[in-house]
């Protein structure tokens, strides 16, 4: 039981950074990366990558993958997302923009490393410490404590800096931004640079937990909308409460049913909260 | 005035009806087995996109789990020929049915989210159906499928039931976007508050829809079954099979009367072609195409075969 | 015609229609007006059937449509444009017409077409026809609003703002317009409007808001001369200004 719980908390910590990456992408452009998914998958590759070829150890790999996915991502947006209408009109449009993108990111995957299940194993990967009467993993209160950093990271970045405050401002209201000399497109391309950046670093944290292939990604795809629906836009206690919710659920449903189904739960819940709380916890809505 | 604004020009019509005839022709004087299954699947494929492109193209409301409904019609049509020796048509048609109206349970909730939320939700039913349907093994026999006896010479006059099919989808479509029907749901695509205000009822018409559509990709599902005599799970609910009529009606020419039956024929090509070499190529090779389409032609293939021909667009995507 | 009795529209704490009580008379051309947040879109919200009213009764006759949803009021015979014009961007403008022909008036698809192509030809949009909205200029997409409005054969029609944002030029013909809508069509007509020679020429009678609450009614000229209407009007400039 004691160890469920952990369990819960520890994967919440990973859910939330995932979240966040498409979170401030939606809540400032306001288009929905379905990108996210290929983006966390690049990032395990990459952290994989760097592990079989320099013996880089993914938790000093996520800096410089993090900062060469938000370069990708800013290309990413200046050269495709930028060409699209934004608002209601675009928003289809943009979705299958992204989707095209993840499909050629899992295509390059596969050509590059075969469709075959990988796993990034380290010396430590498997060591783990008593706490009452629960195993924990090193492994995964690592993961636990780089998500917590980044979080808290971001919400001084937003808080405290100049472009947190410029990219809240474009959240709220771009066109009186230009009035008041906010570029908005710098802005666009950085928050999108950041979303991706968010979403490759989260990759090479689950690289560390889990076993991946190209397809790797969809349903993190989709728990990060649970998170964000959920959790209510831009709000990281929102987004932290959220997180916990649905890491709760899906530890404690393996209790209930089998392994594989755990993944339906996610699902369900993404289609319920969808269409029965469209205002996340914090009251934003989502709908149109 | 002759002929209405909508109807068919004739040349359309003495073309469409050449085609059939031809087709039906083919397989009395090739009997060549390889592209007897080919064009068989071409049609099936031909059928479903154009049944996605009712929701996706006329409602605007793009689906990513349609293959959902293509499990649960084909998985009950195979469960009702095997277990209960029903025949094969009848089966289809109650594997249609039942396909249909699970469409409308989460569809019928999930239409009020508009645009992108819709899909997002859809990626969650079409996954969540696979993964329960799997696990529920009375229906689907399991992770490892089930198979459907079929006498080779119904199998072989399956052809002429996909061309039937395929027609059929095919007027269902001119007739879709060119009746009144057609023109409400293109008017709750544009502006669906705007539409109530002149009088639509857009709760209706997109339970009929989504029935329609839901029906349609069940008797594909069947028929699929019946073709390959073995569907599993993991094939018939793939994330895969949804992405395709995605792709299919996108590259096609979402919104378009025909222009899902173009991308599913371009499509099924491609995928032959590159089958032998190339095999998990297409799906990012069509990625790049969904790209280009999305950026330089809104319309799809049909959107580019106008502008090479120099009509005039009446559409939009 | 229609009669509104007892508006109320509660937005939280917010009353934005406060109480409003009126009558349209058939074959009326009845002006809304009031200063800006008045309360005048959201009171043909309510008998438009776009949001229901929190308290209040709105009645079409005998017939009470009160909380409708829009497309039932739209059958019912109460019909209403938009500010911010909203055209099917999909259809062309004869598709735009004929499927309120269609829905509301109840026509079948060929008489839908031909009242279609009627009301198009009404609106001056008839050679148009097949074009798409986005092809129109503004002007022009405000008179597809009407000819859409118009093909729902209507017995009241609400025009939202019609003639703000148009030339001088193209605002007198949209005032002929009405004008003629009512004479040829035989619709009543509900409009707001900022644009106060247009109300002058065009409005029998005239009820107007301020912050929610009603707050004089009567014939154009009588009503501008009022003094709580020239403090409901300057009383915001003054405010602002000050």
């Amino acid at each position: 039981m004691i160890d469920l719980l952990f369990s819960a908390v520890l994967l919440a910590g990973l859910y939330a950074m995932m979240a966040y990456g498409l979170g401030i992408i939606y809540g400032v452009l306001r288009i929905v990366n379905l990108g996210h998914g290929g983006m966390i998958m690049v990032g395990a590759y990459a952290a994989f990558w760097m592990h079989e070829q320099f013996g880089l150890d993914p938790y000093l790999a996520i800096v410089p993958i993090a900062i060469a996915s938000f370069f990708l991502g800013v290309g990413m947006y200046k050269l495709l997302v930028k060409r699209l209408p934004r608002g209601a009109a675009g928003g289809v449009q943009s979705l299958l923009l992204l989707f095209a993108v993840w499909l050629i990111l899992r295509n390059t995957a596969y050509l590059l490393f075969t469709g075959n299940d990988q796993t990034l194993r380290t010396s430590y990967s498997t060591n783990s410490f008593h706490v009452a009467t629960a195993y924990v993993s090193w492994n995964r209160l690592a993961v636990f404590g780089v998500a917590i950093v980044v979080l808290v990271g971001l919400h001084l970045l937003l808080t405290r800096t100049y472009l947190g405050k410029a990219i809240r401002a474009v959240a709220q209201n771009p066109s009186s931004c230009t009035l008041v000399g906010i570029p908005v497109e710098r802005v666009y391309s950085v928050t999108f640079g950041l979303g991706t950046g968010l979403a490759a670093a989260a990759g090479v944290l689950g690289a560390t937990l889990f076993s991946f292939n190209p397809g790797y990604g969809s349903s993190e795809l989709l728990k990060s909308f649970v998170v964000v629906v959920l959790g209510g836009l831009g709000s990281v206690p929102g987004t932290a409460l959220a997180a916990l919710i649905l890491a709760f659920v899906e530890v404690f449903s393996i209790k209930i049913m089998p392994s594989y189904l755990t993944a339906a739960v996610g699902f369900v819940l993404l289609v319920l909260v969808l269409v029965l709380r469209p205002g996340g916890l914090f009251g934003q809505r989502v709908l149109g | 005035m002759s002929m209405p604004s909508w109807a068919p020009k004739p040349w359309v019509l003495f073309a469409f009806a050449g085609a059939l005839v031809l087709l039906a022709l083919v397989p009395l004087v090739n009997s060549d087995a390889y592209w007897h299954n080919l064009f068989t699947l071409t049609f099936l494929s031909i059928t479903a996109a154009l049944a996605w492109n009712w929701l996706g193209g006329l409602l605007g409301q793009v689906s990513f789990g349609h293959a959902a409904m293509v499990g649960v019609g084909g998985f009950v049509a195979a469960r009702l020929q095997v277990s209960s020796h029903v025949p094969m048509l009848v089966a289809w048609g109650v594997g249609g049915v039942i396909a249909g109206l699970y469409a409308l349970v989460w569809g019928h909730p999930t239409l009020r989210l508009r645009g992108p939320y819709f899909s997002i939700a859809t990626i969650g039913v079409g996954e969540a159906t696979r993964l329960i349907c799997t696990y529920w093994s009375w229906l689907t026999g399991g992770s490892s499928g089930m198979s459907i006896p079929v006498h080779p010479a119904l199998k072989f006059q399956l052809y002429w039931y996909g061309l039937g099919l395929a027609a059929l989808a095919l007027i269902a479509s001119f007739a879709l976007r060119r009746s009144p029907l057609g023109l409400s749901l293109l008017a709750i695509k544009s502006d669906v508050d705007a539409a109530g205000d002149v009088g639509v009822s857009s709760t209706r018409l997109q339970d009929l829809v989504l029935f329609l559509s839901g029906m349609t990709m069940g008797i594909c599902g069947g028929f699929y079954g019946s073709f390959f005599s073995f569907i599993e799970p993991g094939d018939l609910f793939g994330f895969e099979r949804s992405i395709s009529y995605v792709l299919m009606g996108v590259i096609g020419g979402i919104g378009t009367i025909a222009g899902p039956a173009l991308g599913a024929i371009v499509f099924i090509v491609l995928q032959q072609s590159l089958i032998a070499h190339y095999s998990q190529l297409y799906l990012g090779l069509y990625g790049l195409f969904l790209l280009l389409v999305i950026l330089f032609e809104p319309l799809g293939l049909v959107g580019l075969a106008l502008r090479v021909m120099k009509k005039p667009i009446e559409e939009q995507p | 015609m229609i009669r509104a009795e007892g508006l109320v529209k509660r937005y939280g704490g917010l009353r934005a229609v406060d109480g409003v009580t009126f009558k349209l008379e058939p074959g009326q051309i009845l002006g809304l007006i009031g200063p800006n947040g008045a309360g005048k879109s959201t009171c043909f919200a309510m008998l438009a059937g776009s949001t229901p009213p929190t308290e209040g009764r709105v009645f079409l006759g005998d017939e009470e449509l009160t909380g409708l949803p829009a497309f039932r009021a739209a059958r019912a015979g109460v019909v209403r444009t938009h500010q911010i014009v909203r055209p099917f961007a999909h259809l062309t403008l004869l598709e735009n017409c004929t499927v309120a022909a269609v829905q509301c008036a109840k026509l079948g698809h060929k008489g839908a077409d031909t009242f279609a192509r009627e009301m198009l030809r009404f609106a001056g949009l008839d050679a148009r026809r097949n074009d798409l909205p986005a092809a129109l200029t503004l002007a022009g997409r405000k008179r597809l609003e009407m000819a859409r409005a118009l093909s729902c054969a209507p017995k009241v029609l609400l025009l939202d703002e019609v003639i703000a944002g148009v030339n001088p030029a193209e605002a007198q013909e949209m005032g002929t317009l009405i004008l003629r809508a009512r004479d040829e069509r035989k619709v009543s007509i509900v409009m707001t409007e900022h644009v106060m020679p247009a109300v002058m020429r065009l409005c029998e009678h005239v009820v107007v808001l301020d912050a929610g609450k009603l707050i004089a009614s009567g014939k154009p000229k009588e009503v501008v001369q009022e003094p709580a209407v020239i403090a409901a009007y300057l009383g915001k400039a003054r405010a602002n200004a000050g």
